[in-house]
């Protein structure tokens, strides 16, 4: 058998999809809800040529097989009003049926490598329940550079509570979508045409992101290549409401879950604009009323400086702990921020 | 010498409400035509089945290698018709396409034809008006694809239509327009909008199409919804334009309300009896024609909102068991005239305003070609390879992009589907 090879991810994101899922399934299945990730998802998020290129998509390759991965995307961001570059990265899996203990280490010290040589400020990503121990385990070891942000909360609308109930791994878990889709909200039409995002759109998008994540301790200081490929790319969605002078965009894109069984649910990234209360429940409306037609079963959309929340209150969203933890690693001294954080990020 | 494979379409050709519709267009287009690639020839042969055919078993798998399901009266008639599950006929019909797909046969459906075939969602969710709700029951259960419909109601027919006159929707593209004009004079049937529907070239249907946009015929064809997770491969072929053409200055068409009550209706009665009887016309038409002439109407200061930009115009799918049937989905008509240029304006208001008449006309259209062939045949390679790939042709066997050329049914089709005869009774015709 040849040894594990670190090495810049070369693949479609095909390979990636099969071996996330069938490791998740294998390490996480049972323990806790895990996405499914697709290729569409990974060409989305990591592969678009407008992102951020490869240099921080690590993988781990026994001869020509993927064996094992940590991805990240770099972008630049405002950390308490300092211009800093990072990096946003999450799914690192090592092979269930090759798993080498030393796999996720090396992949780790090769991705902190490319983070030094690239002069990044630190990364940023998601560990849950299953992950949790091996991360913890790693911010007691020297240099001491990782750091939770945050508990995430997930503002989450039930649209099948059967299904959604079905997929849960715990009575609790099992008896919160029937309650939660009895949650009673406000609902209402737009009265002007809600159409796709355009390209013109860009330049006033960009504007309302930075506006929102004035207040936060770290956000994304979006360019604008990069928050074409969010809004304008076949696998997410972008509406567009324009009424009375005011305007405003939600961005969203479909994922599976998995628990005792899949669930459809619709991720909202990004919600923005200048729409007033009534114009953004009903902008939030029409992105339910699409999801469910796309045969969605929940929308969840992560508690942060990007959610609205009188708006998701009022339209019946529900906040729920994801037992998942924002944290940063890699950090450069010089960044501090306390916990909890004040964050505009995107949920990986 | 190279292996000889016909492909054999069976073009449904009931209208069960009795409106009518471009069916004769498929087999104008279809029958007779071949074209030759990887060492095959292949040839279409098109036939008229009706409905009795389908419930008496004669469509069959053994018999026809496609079934298209034209729009109009044929597919939006069915979409009505058939979605009475509990007589016994409807029943029997529903089984036999059911099973012609199930056993690997193709499905083309086409506008109304796309519409009978797909479960309805409506920008109220769940369908209202008594003719969502038939769209909705009449879905055959073999597309993974959903149809959707802002709106949906019949003109006249349509609930509380003096408050919210916008809820006619779609079929407000249909009934009606009145005869269009073209820059040089010429009078035109035109109802509908030619629509520039944005191409996905991940297909075998357009993968080799030189350009990101194709004009087709958009006539109150459904919009289309993919389930972001499928249980079956299903591929995007085409979508609506962004934004929503139903918002642009120059496509845009206003919402009337009928406003005649019952003596408006009967009036529509006595003019339908007068134009049979003067122009010796079948007694079968007293139905639609009364409807078409019922009036007055009034027009509101609102326009319809289709609410289709960006979605699904055209998608192909295959069906998930072992037989793999391939079923085709479209909402625009590619087998109907397009033109270019001109724009949709409101009739005048006034007490004679009726569908018939028209309440919407197309005016100042670029001059066509002399004739017409380029316009009426623009499309027609788009449902070649829609039925093509139906029948299971191969990917790199597609039949050729090309303008289609005329044939003897294609100028009767230009005789008395394009050109105006300047007679109410020809406009009603071709409503």
């Amino acid at each position: 058998m040849s040894s594990i090879e670190i090495r810049t991810y070369e693949g479609d994101g095909s390979d990636l999809q099969e071996l996330t899922n069938r490791s998740w399934r294998a390490t996480v299945g049972g323990k806790a809800l895990f996405p499914l990730w697709s290729q569409p998802y990974f060409q989305w998020r990591l592969l678009d040529p407008r992102g951020g290129g490869r240099d921080f998509l690590v993988a781990a390759y026994r001869g020509t097989k993927l064996v094992g991965c940590i991805l990240g995307e770099p972008l630049p961001f405002v950390v308490k009003g300092r211009n800093v570059q990072g990096t946003l990265s999450s799914w690192l899996t090592v092979d269930a049926q090759d798993p080498s203990p030393r796999t996720a280490l090396m992949l780790l010290s090769n991705f902190r490598n490319r983070h030094r040589e690239h002069g990044m400020s630190f990364s940023m990503g998601f560990n849950d329940a299953v992950s949790r121990r091996f991360w913890e385990t790693l911010a007691k070891r020297p240099p001491h550079d990782m750091h939770v942000l945050d508990d995430v909360w997930m503002w989450t609308r039930i649209f099948d509570g059967r299904v959604v109930a079905e997929a849960g791994l715990t009575p609790g878990d099992r008896l919160v979508p029937v309650v939660a889709k009895l949650i009673p909200g406000l609902r209402p039409r737009p009265s002007s045409p809600v159409r796709g995002y355009l390209p013109e759109d860009l330049p006033r998008c960009r504007e309302w992101l930075a506006e929102q994540g004035k207040g936060a301790d770290v956000r994304i200081d979006w360019s604008d290549a990069r928050l074409d490929v969010q809004l304008n790319h076949p696998h997410a969605r972008t509406i567009v409401l324009e009424e009375g002078g005011r305007a405003g965009f939600i961005n969203y894109y479909g994922i599976q879950l998995f628990g005792a069984r899949p669930v459809n649910v619709g991720m909202i990234d990004l919600f923005a604009g200048t729409l007033s209360f009534w114009q953004q429940l009903a902008l939030l409306e029409t992105a339910c009323r699409r999801m469910k037609e796309e045969g969605l079963h929940m929308t969840a959309m992560m508690k942060s400086q990007a959610s609205p929340q009188a708006v998701l209150s009022v339209a019946g969203f529900m906040p729920y702990p994801a037992n998942v933890n924002l944290f940063w690693f890699f950090v450069d001294p010089e960044l501090r921020i306390e916990k909890p954080a004040r964050y505009h990020v995107l949920f990986g | 010498m190279s292996e000889e494979i016909t492909i054999r379409v069976a073009v449904l050709a009931s209208e069960p409400l009795g409106y009518g519709s471009g069916k004769h267009y498929f087999p104008t287009l279809l029958d007779g035509y071949g074209w030759s690639a990887g060492g095959r020839s292949y040839r279409f042969s098109a036939r008229y089945v009706y409905d009795e055919d389908v419930t008496e078993g004669r469509v069959t798998n053994a018999d026809y290698d496609v079934f298209l399901m034209p729009g109009g009266g044929v597919g939006d008639g069915e979409a009505v018709t058939k979605a009475f599950k509990v007589v016994p006929s409807v029943r029997r019909w529903r089984e036999a396409l059911q099973d012609f797909v199930k056993a690997g046969g193709g499905y083309v459906g086409v506008c109304g034809g796309a519409a009978l075939m797909t479960e309805l969602d409506t920008g109220r969710e769940e369908p209202h008006s008594l003719l969502e709700r038939f769209y909705d029951a009449s879905a055959l259960g073999l597309s993974c694809v959903k149809s959707y419909y802002n709106d949906l109601s019949l003109p006249l027919l349509t609930m509380m239509q003096r408050r919210f006159p916008e809820r006619v929707g779609a079929t407000s593209y249909v009934f009606s327009f009145a005869p269009g004009s073209t820059e040089d004079g010429k009078q035109i049937h035109t109802g509908g909008v030619p629509v520039d529907f944005v191409i996905d070239k991940n297909n075998p249907l357009f993968g080799d199409y030189q350009g990101d946009r194709m004009r087709m015929r958009w006539w109150a064809g459904p919009g289309l919804i993919v389930p972001m997770f499928p249980d079956r491969e299903v591929k995007v072929l085409a979508r609506y334009p962004n934004p929503d053409f139903s918002q642009d200055p120059s496509t845009r068409a206003a919402a009337w309300s009928y406003t005649g009550g019952l003596l408006g209706v009967l009036n529509g009665v006595k003019d339908a009896v007068k134009t049979i009887v003067r122009d010796r016309l079948a007694w079968s038409d007293i139905v639609s024609f009364s409807y078409y002439l019922a009036r007055p109407w009034q027009k509101s200061d609102k326009n319809i909102d289709l609410d289709c930009a960006g979605r699904p115009a055209m998608t192909a799918e295959v069906y998930p068991n072992e037989n793999q049937g391939r079923i085709v989905l479209s909402a625009p008509h590619p087998e109907y005239m397009v033109w270019w240029g001109g724009r949709i304006d409101e009739v005048k208001e006034s007490s004679s305003v009726c569908l018939g008449k028209g309440m919407h006309r197309w005016s100042g259209i670029a001059p066509l070609s002399d004739s017409v062939q380029a316009e009426l045949t623009h499309s027609w390679w788009v449902v070649r390879r829609m039925v093509a790939w139906a029948a299971k042709v191969p990917d790199d066997a597609m039949p050729p992009i090309e303008e289609g050329q005329l044939n003897d049914a294609a100028r009767e089709i230009i005789k008395t589907n394009v050109f105006w005869d300047g007679t109410l009774y020809d406009q009603m015709r071709n409503i």
